[in-house]
């Protein structure tokens, strides 16, 4: 080694040395962090989907036999309180059928491998559009981000990767002109990729917050004494049916003896 | 249905920042409100007829223990009246006047009252909103009013316990 001349670092290179790791640690968080909220999202929406399949469906049974005796009673003994209430229950049923059989009862458990987390986690960290550098790397940016969300949610590893293959190839990845220039971009991207993070925890909070989060808490505590809520909840609705039908019936006769 | 909401979140098309919306999800918040009572329902015991003859129900309620008891011998409890108690008790008229100095006369005179009721007055009185006055509760050393909502909750204990 001896005779070797090093060249020593200028102030602004060993400045963007330290903003490259910067830049790197914030990048690897932000992936954790997307990869955190698109599962949660996820697992959310998944439950969501068990819940309105086992229960809500019940619900909307229940509130179904509620609006025909309120209209029953209405007709047995008519008067405008009776209409307002008979209207009421039926609007009630109208939209209890409509959120217990909507688009979100179709969600069906998520369970992504490690692999595709680890794929996913890569192509946050390279891809996220907050780390873009102008507005056509951003919108080109987007475009993948979008892919790779599709391709995590439908399990998808192969396409994960060839979206990973594919932004790695493009030309438009080749860092921009002069140490100045470079030292602003990523300055930048820091900046932004910060900003990205917070708002994610934030949106994390209030996920966890949500009605359906507690729900899902309430599920697993159950869980954990032996038990299956959903199937409980079920069965209670269940008996509530039972006894309106019973309820209805009981009307029904009336009406006919009055006839 | 409530007006409680949910979060949704959806991604902006051609943005890679997350909205946050409000939209009614009653449905949801039923749900949690129903599994709430479920799982509080959980930390009733219904005790059987004892040594003593004693027939009732152990309530583990906002962290207190209630024992509702009555003698079997004197007011034959069985669980069909018991069921009627319970909506009796829902339906707001009684002032429930348990383990007081003559705990069996006066639990008498309410559970024979009590099975005059119908069974199923519970869910038509939540219906129809009956209003519903104010309970009250002796029982071994404690001594408190129930609220509307507090005497709706032990409404369906009871009716939980009685399954």
């Amino acid at each position: 080694m001896a005779g070797q001349i090093i060249r020593r670092l200028k102030p602004e290179e060993e400045e963007i040395l330290r903003k490259r790791e910067e830049l790197a640690t914030i990048r690897a968080t932000l992936a954790e962090r997307e990869l955190e909220l698109v599962d949660l999202r996820r697992d959310l929406a998944a439950f969501e989907g068990r819940y309105l399949r086992q229960v809500g469906t019940l619900y909307a049974e229940l509130d179904e036999w509620k609006a025909r005796i309120s209209e029953l009673r209405a007709r047995l003994h008519p008067s405008a309180a009776a209409r307002e209430h008979a209207q009421q229950a039926r609007e009630q049923a109208r939209q209890t059928h409509e959120e217990a059989h909507g688009k979100a009862s179709e969600t069906r458990d998520f369970k992504p491998s490690p692999d595709l987390k680890r794929l996913y986690r890569e192509v946050a960290r390279r891809i996220h559009p907050d780390l873009a550098k102008d507005s056509a790397d951003l919108e080109r940016r987007t475009r993948f981000m979008a892919e790779a969300n599709r391709a995590y949610e439908a399990g998808d590893a192969e396409a994960l990767q060839r979206i990973l293959d594919e932004y790695h190839d493009g030309a438009d990845t080749v860092e921009g002109e002069g140490i100045g220039a470079e030292l602003i971009r990523i300055i930048r991207q820091i900046s932004m990729a910060k900003a990205r993070v917070a708002a994610i925890e934030l949106e994390l909070a209030t996920l966890r917050q949500s009605e359906i989060a507690n729900l899902k808490k309430q599920a697993e505590v159950r869980e954990q004494a032996g038990g299956d809520l959903l199937a409980e909840l079920a069965a209670s609705v269940r008996e509530q049916i039972e006894r309106t039908k019973k309820e209805y019936e009981a009307l029904v006769k009336v009406k006919v003896n009055l006839a | 249905m409530t007006d409680e909401t949910k979060l949704q979140i959806t991604r902006k098309e051609g943005e890679s920042s997350l909205i946050l919306s409000k939209v009614r999800s009653g449905l949801i918040a039923r749900g949690r409100k129903d599994a709430e009572v479920l799982l509080t329902t959980r930390t009733i015991e219904l005790r059987d007829t004892d040594e003593e003859g004693h027939f009732g129900f152990k309530l583990q309620w906002k962290g207190t223990t209630l024992w509702f008891l009555a003698g079997a011998r004197e007011i034959q409890l069985d669980v069909e009246d018991a069921r009627k108690l319970a909506a009796f008790l829902v339906k707001g008229r009684a002032n429930l006047v348990w383990d007081s100095p003559t705990p069996i006369s006066v639990g008498r005179q309410w559970c024979l009252y009590a099975a005059r009721e119908i069974s199923d007055v519970y869910p038509r009185a939540r219906e129809r909103d009956v209003p519903r006055r104010r309970v009250r509760v002796h029982c071994v050393n404690y001594k408190w009013h129930l609220l509307p909502s507090e005497l709706d909750r032990l409404g369906v204990l009871f009716r939980e316990a009685l399954r």
